[in-house]
């Protein structure tokens, strides 16, 4: 069977970055996707859940899909756990479909930096290991505490050893913990980019693009926010270039709009500054970028068969985990509901 | 040396060949699509059956192609297989090529259109027979086209010689 | 008070004394009175809108924080929280309203609250941090002076209580004792008097 190649038809040159071609090879796994994606929440649903005069009435409407409580019960612990069994669950069978171990290995690292990223800043500021930890990495977290303990980074696997190296290296220069997050966070995404290179994935690349340059506009608009005096944490390696995002920082909140004019990104910068300069929130941003990481998610729909149409499946099931989370949670604490719309919808 | 029955049985044996491998290729892309939503939606069978099974036509179309030709050659009633020209084999070769390829292609590009009809059978399925089935068959009319011409080209574009007569209304 | 008090000239002078100085006394604390009571009602004024901004700024704290926490991971929750960069140290040093010790609270902060990266946090935690850090400053302030109010109010009603015993007790009982004694010494003044007029009427005869 042909690998995925790029194959770039009408539609991805007129919306989203190009998702790649088909792989028969997964035909059985995407058609069992596709039937299942058709129990993914309908917007009408959720619509309803924010709408829901209370928690129970929220809960209630959720009754009849997969996310029903046991028993009618309406503790909020009882939903916390229902979320993560499900969460689980759709990585088990993402780890099922894949045929490729390195897009596996790839999706699990994700465990893995966020475990180390935890672990470094305990070692590093003299704290025990202690837990909370995911165990759904590639690498288990006793083996995490005990190569940290033992500071032999080459136990590691070449991605996580450079993390840690950099982290390390970025935290003893000035003692700032947050140096430990920028170093792991742009290795993380450099190791995604070339992973998606190396097995070839056009799919997989745009998509970690996408993230980066959604990731940085958040970052910069935070930035600006905080009106910190530093400027790091912008990541490497997306589409748009980091200059752009540097000009960004300094300029006027009325410029950003023209600055990304000629990006794919200007509704998500002009709506959402508008948004945050009104309301002091970034709700909105970060619903306009959950929103374009989706519809890019949402242009495999082209693809028939594929490993696009499963990666695609496990993030939209994550991001669907995600709002009924959040609508539940805001639900729970009597939040507004025009908060969760905005938010949402 | 006269190779001509052996281009005349190559000919019968790549239509039936090429169109199987096709035919083959298309029923597994489009089989294993329908296994995909019945894992989920057993009670569609029905529907996915006549999606599945479109592809294997081409694979009857090339054994129809090469049993003609069989035929033809007065085959089973005894035929003198020295009477085989290398003209005419190359001529019997030559027939056999559009049912072959024509299949081969054909097919495996309807097992995709099948398997791109069942997704959306999983998802519409008032949609199934409207558009899943009427596609497929859009591409089946092609494979059609190439066994006209094979069978044109063995009813009238071959001067058979004697022994092919009695089998020539078939 | 009457009745173990003996009537004579001295004790009515050292009567009259107290008498004076018990008046003093209440007319001082009564001024004193007055001026916790309006300190009182100056911080009491402070406190209101005060608080109710602490409660606003808390409140929208609490609900950005929700809102972070539930959008984003659980774990990436801990990663990002478990090691805070924000260093907290306070101290307490007393000053004097009225004569009354009301604290006040020194802070020292230092580091920056944002204590994480970007990639896997929502930018509501930001909000949710300095809008804490906000509140902070106020939520020490509030405290100072809630303190304060409730020393001054516990004085505020001893005090009260002084003027009132020095008023309504002391003081009427004290010059209830002059007029007895006054009385008294009266008494035995007339008794003097008709008794020499009577040894005068006898010499005479």
């Amino acid at each position: 069977m042909p690998k995925a190649r790029p194959e770039q038809s009408v539609f991805e040159f007129l919306t989203y970055p190009q998702v790649g071609g088909d792989d028969w090879a997964y035909m059985s796994q995407s058609a069992q996707v596709r039937t299942l994606e058709m129990q993914l929440l309908s917007r009408t649903v959720l619509m309803d859940m924010a709408n829901a005069p209370d928690f129970s009435a929220a809960v209630a409407s959720l009754a009849a899909g997969e996310y029903a409580l046991p028993q009618g019960s309406a503790r909020f612990e009882d939903v916390q756990t229902v979320l993560l069994e499900k969460r689980a669950n759709v990585r088990e069978l993402f780890a099922d479909w894949m045929l490729d171990a390195a897009v596996v290995a790839l999706f699990k690292s994700r465990h893995d930096f966020a475990n180390l990223r935890l672990a470094l800043r305990r070692t590093l500021t003299d704290r025990p290991f202690g837990a909370d930890y995911s165990e759904e990495g590639n690498m288990p977290p006793e083996l995490i505490e005990h190569v940290l303990e033992e500071e032999n980074y080459d136990l590691f696997p070449p991605y996580m050893r450079r993390a840690t190296e950099q982290a390390v290296l970025g935290y003893y220069q000035n003692k700032d913990i947050r140096q430990i997050d920028y170093a792991i966070d742009q290795v993380e995404a450099d190791h995604k980019l070339a992973e998606a290179a190396r097995i070839e994935s056009v799919f997989l690349l745009n998509l970690f693009r996408i993230q980066v340059d959604l990731t940085n506009i958040r970052t910069m608009l935070r930035l600006r926010f905080a009106d910190a005096q530093h400027r790091q944490g912008l990541l490497a390696g997306g589409f748009v270039e980091l200059e752009r995002f540097r000009q960004g920082l300094e300029l006027g909140s009325e410029a950003l709009g023209q600055l990304f004019f000629a990006t794919p990104y200007h509704r998500i910068v002009d709506a959402g500054v508008a948004y945050l300069t009104s309301s002091q929130s970034f709700l909105k941003v970060e619903q306009l970028c959950d929103e374009y990481l989706i519809g890019f998610l949402r242009s495999t729909g082209q693809v028939t068969a594929g490993p696009q149409v499963i990666v695609a499946y496990l993030l939209m099931k994550e991001h669907e985990i995600r709002t009924v989370r959040l609508i539940l949670t805001a639900k729970k604490n009597l939040l507004d509901t025009k908060l969760i719309l905005d938010r949402v919808a | 040396m006269d190779y001509g029955m052996a281009l005349a049985l190559l000919g019968a044996g790549l239509a039936a060949f090429l169109a199987g491998i096709g035919s083959a290729f298309g029923i597994s892309i489009a089989g294993r699509a329908a296994t995909g939503v019945l894992s989920e939606k057993p009670e569609r069978y029905g529907q996915m059956f006549v999606m599945v099974v479109l592809p294997g036509t081409q694979g009857f179309y090339g054994f129809l192609g090469a049993f003609i030709v069989m035929l033809q050659m007065n085959f089973f009633g005894g035929g003198l297989a020295q009477e085989v020209g290398i003209k005419l084999g190359l001529q019997i070769l030559a027939s056999c090529l559009p049912v072959g390829i024509a299949g081969l292609f054909s097919a495996i590009q309807q097992g995709k259109v099948c398997a791109g009809g069942i997704l959306m059978a999983a998802k519409r399925p008032e949609m199934a027979f409207k558009a899943g089935v009427v596609y497929a068959v859009m591409v089946e009319i092609y494979a059609i086209l190439g066994l006209l011409v094979t069978l044109f080209i063995l009813w009238f574009g071959i001067k058979w010689p004697e022994f092919a007569t009695a089998a020539a209304g078939a | 008070m009457i009745s173990n008090v003996s009537a004579t000239r001295m004790a009515l002078l050292s009567l009259r004394k107290r008498v004076a100085l018990a008046s003093r006394g209440h007319r001082l604390l009564s001024e004193k009175r007055d001026e916790i009571s309006r300190q009182l009602i100056k911080i009491a004024r402070d406190i209101q809108p005060l608080r109710r901004q602490v409660e606003s700024e808390l409140s929208q704290t609490f609900r950005r924080f929700m809102l972070a926490r539930a959008s984003m991971e659980p774990e990436h929750v801990t990663a990002a929280l478990a090691v805070p960069t924000k260093k907290f140290s306070m101290a307490m040093e007393f000053a004097s309203v009225m004569n009354v010790k009301v604290p006040h609270l020194l802070k020292d902060i230092e580091g920056e609250i944002i204590c994480y990266g970007y990639a896997t946090t929502s930018g509501e935690m930001d909000v949710a941090l300095l809008s804490l850090e906000r509140a902070f400053d106020l939520l020490i302030e509030l405290a100072e002076k809630e303190k304060q109010a409730r020393l001054l109010a516990v004085e505020l009603q001893m005090t009260r209580r002084r003027v009132n015993v020095l008023e309504h007790v002391v003081i009427p009982e004290i010059h209830e004792t002059i007029r007895y004694i006054h009385d008294k010494l009266s008494e035995a003044e007339r008794d003097n008097t008709s008794r020499l007029m009577k040894i005068t009427d006898i010499i005479r005869k």
